[in-house]
């Protein structure tokens, strides 16, 4: 064996070896091992660690082992695809899938037809290379799945929320390195033997480094599918026990609980205990559970089995937890504040998005503009009730600083019309009322 | 001062929420923007709690909405209030609103207090949203680019009465006060009224003043034109 034979052939094998060890440890860390989307790529790992050390055995002139690696890239992608599918869309199918799944077939048939694999003398050594359109049509089904990968990584980047940016830029990273960088050393492998090796270190250390990403925050793969918006908890009478956000939500706050007390209402009849209800709507879907004590509501941009199961096993546990104060009928939500417990251990890899800039102004929702003193006690006067004054010192905290003093004036100039029209009303209203009676 | 959030909250997460929180005052203190960059990299810095924990935490504020929204209100998110929203779409579909309206509609007394209507409405006129005209001892909102003419003339147009005398006015070309009344089924003195208002807000013009002849002011005949708006008449 040739030393440049032999360096080859330890970098396909450690390649093999690292995308075993790569998969292994997804399998076995509790973090990312019963994660639904990333199944398929723990397959399409293993796969690839078979592959590359076919690709090893290649390198030394076994024909066979050749011919095998160019079967083995059409499962390999295959199931690659489906994984990045559940990432992206919640579902396998979609017509990438279905083009892999024909390029696939062609390359079955194409594995065993003559001429597929020849040697190949190149550096002082013979080794076996597939070769003619079966290389041409490897080459292509690498280079979709290559694509789609970085297609996935882009889309994943773009989207990712500000909290977990440092994450996603890893995941990048990485992606860009066993997609587009490997497939371009691919093709330049025709300039120089040398990018041959080249392109098993990116693709090798690309995907180390994207597994590394979501290792560190899975959450990276529960971005594109659906955004998370709010979970919802009320008991049987309608009193609220439980709220959590993860972002704004397009839906307006009285449907949301509209829909919750309808379900409420409903009886054992028309749905029972501990079933769901998925309500379709523009700005969204709600999930709906209706356990025993409680109803649970749950906005989301779209609905998925994972969402729903995370809700039923939310319930249970939440009734289970609370199932003393829940039957004493205690309504304080400061008792179900610990139910965050749950949201850990249920929603922990939905990301939030509260903001999409780290340099995004904030405020601290209970710290109150400080106005002049005779202004904010004019401001108490006017505004008695403390939600009604909180909510306007949220918009003067927003407004430019002269809107403070504008707005009393504006306030003297016309309330004696709107007092006089509302006389007039009260007024108009008991006449009606009388007349009624009559 | 810390204590109006929920003890749970701190309960929650223990020393660390609080010491968060602490470090975002401190911001806000030295008159800094408040944003997710300076609270990390400082809380990082001051309290060495790791990356993952602060991360956490800072999410819980968020979803507990301790943390929240700062950037100040635009043109556009002005408009986010569903009361700001309905108001400024009921002055823009009806070509202008009054208090009477806009109470009927969008924030009768349940909605809330005098207070927060004027509020509301405020904002959309600091905001360039809309304006207020007055017309007699009425107020009036319109849409910030209408002309305040034409918005006196959409205000006018809504009422029978104003209508019927406009549109005998428009038909002729000068008509004397006296006869106004006439040729139409209103009490004189609410004639007289209607005509006087007009012509304060210069609807109407006085050809010739001795004689009390009348006429409709050539502006408000052009927005007439020009704005095809109906009167009886053409209706």
């Amino acid at each position: 064996m040739y030393i440049l034979q032999f360096i080859e052939f330890l970098i396909k094998l450690i390649g093999s070896i690292s995308f075993f060890l790569i998969a292994t440890f997804m399998v076995i860390k509790p973090k990312v091992k019963n994660i639904p989307s990333l199944f398929y790529i723990k397959i399409s790992l293993f796969i690839m660690a078979a592959l590359k050390f076919f690709d090893s055995l290649a390198t030394l002139n076994y024909e066979i082992c050749a011919i095998t690696v160019g079967i083995l890239s059409f499962p390999a992608v295959f199931f690659a695809v489906i994984g990045i599918n559940y990432t992206i869309k919640d579902t396998s199918k979609t017509y990438s899938l279905y083009l892999v799944f024909a390029m696939g077939i062609l390359l079955l048939y194409l594995a065993f037809q003559p001429g597929g694999v020849t040697t190949i003398e190149a550096n002082g050594f013979k080794a076996s290379k597939i070769t003619g359109v079966y290389r041409i049509l490897f080459l292509f089904i690498t280079a979709m799945y290559a694509i789609y990968m970085f297609y996935w990584g882009l889309k994943t980047r773009l989207n990712v929320p500000i909290l977990i940016k440092k994450e996603g830029n890893i995941f990048f990273i990485g992606v860009l390195l066993c997609s587009i960088i490997t497939i371009s050393f691919q093709f330049m492998i025709q300039i120089h033997y040398i990018f041959l090796s080249l392109t098993d270190i990116t693709v090798f250390l690309g995907l180390g480094i994207t597994i590394y990403a979501i290792y560190r925050e899975p959450k990276l793969l529960y971005i594109l599918p659906f955004r998370v918006n709010r979970l919802l908890v009320k008991n049987n009478e309608g009193y609220p026990l439980y709220d959590h956000d993860w972002a704004e939500s397009n839906l307006n706050e009285i449907t949301f609980t509209g829909f919750l007390n309808t379900i409420q209402t409903l009886s054992e009849e028309v749905i029972n205990i501990g079933s769901l209800v998925d309500i379709h709507l523009d700005e969204g879907i709600v999930i709906l559970n209706k356990a025993k004590y409680i109803t649970i509501g749950l906005v989301a941009t779209k609905s998925s089995k994972l969402l729903r199961t995370a809700v039923s096993h939310f319930s249970k546990d939440f009734e289970d937890k609370f199932e003393r104060i829940l039957k004493k009928g205690c309504v304080d939500m400061s008792e179900y504040q610990s139910a965050y417990e749950l949201i850990l251990k249920y929603f922990s890899n939905f990301p939030y998005r509260f903001v999409k800039d780290k340099k995004h102004p904030l405020l601290l929702s209970y710290k109150k503009l400080s106005l002049p003193q005779f202004i904010e006690e004019k401001y108490k006067n006017l505004f008695r009730q403390e939600t009604e004054y909180e909510d306007i010192h949220s918009d003067l905290a927003k407004s430019p600083i002269s809107l403070s003093e504008e707005f009393l004036e504006f306030y003297n100039e016309n309330v004696d019309e709107l007092e006089e029209l509302d006389t007039k009303f009260n007024i108009l209203n008991n006449k009606n009322k009388e007349n009624k009676n009559i | 001062m810390i204590s109006n959030i929920s003890d749970s909250i701190i309960q929650s997460k223990h020393l660390s929420v609080q010491k968060v929180l602490e470090v975002a005052e401190e911001i806000v203190n030295e008159n800094k923007v408040l944003n997710i960059e300076i609270i990390y990299s400082r809380s990082k810095r001051q309290l060495q709690i790791p990356r993952k924990g602060l991360l956490e935490i800072i999410q819980l504020l968020f979803s507990k909405k301790i943390l929240i929204d700062g950037s100040k209100h635009t043109k556009k998110t002005v408009l986010f209030n569903q009361y700001r929203r309905k108001m400024y779409d009921l002055i823009y579909l009806n070509n202008g609103a009054t208090f009477s309206l806009l109470r009927e509609k969008v924030f009768n007394l349940q909605s809330g207090s005098t207070g927060q209507f004027l509020w509301h409405l405020k904002l959309l006129m600091k905001f360039d949203l809309i304006k207020k005209i007055k017309i007699g001892k009425y107020s009036v909102f319109l849409p910030i680019t209408m002309d305040d003419d034409l918005g006196k003339l959409h205000y006018f147009l809504k009422k029978k009465k104003y209508q019927k005398i406009l549109d005998l006015i428009l038909s002729t070309e000068d008509i004397k006060m006296a006869d106004v009344h006439k040729n139409v089924d209103i009490a004189r003195e609410k004639v007289y009224s209607i005509l006087k208002i007009m012509l304060e807000q210069n609807i109407l013009k006085y050809v010739d003043s001795e004689n009390n002849t009348l006429c409709i002011s050539p502006k408000i005949k052009n927005l007439l034109q020009n704005n095809k708006l109906i009167t009886l008449k053409n209706k």
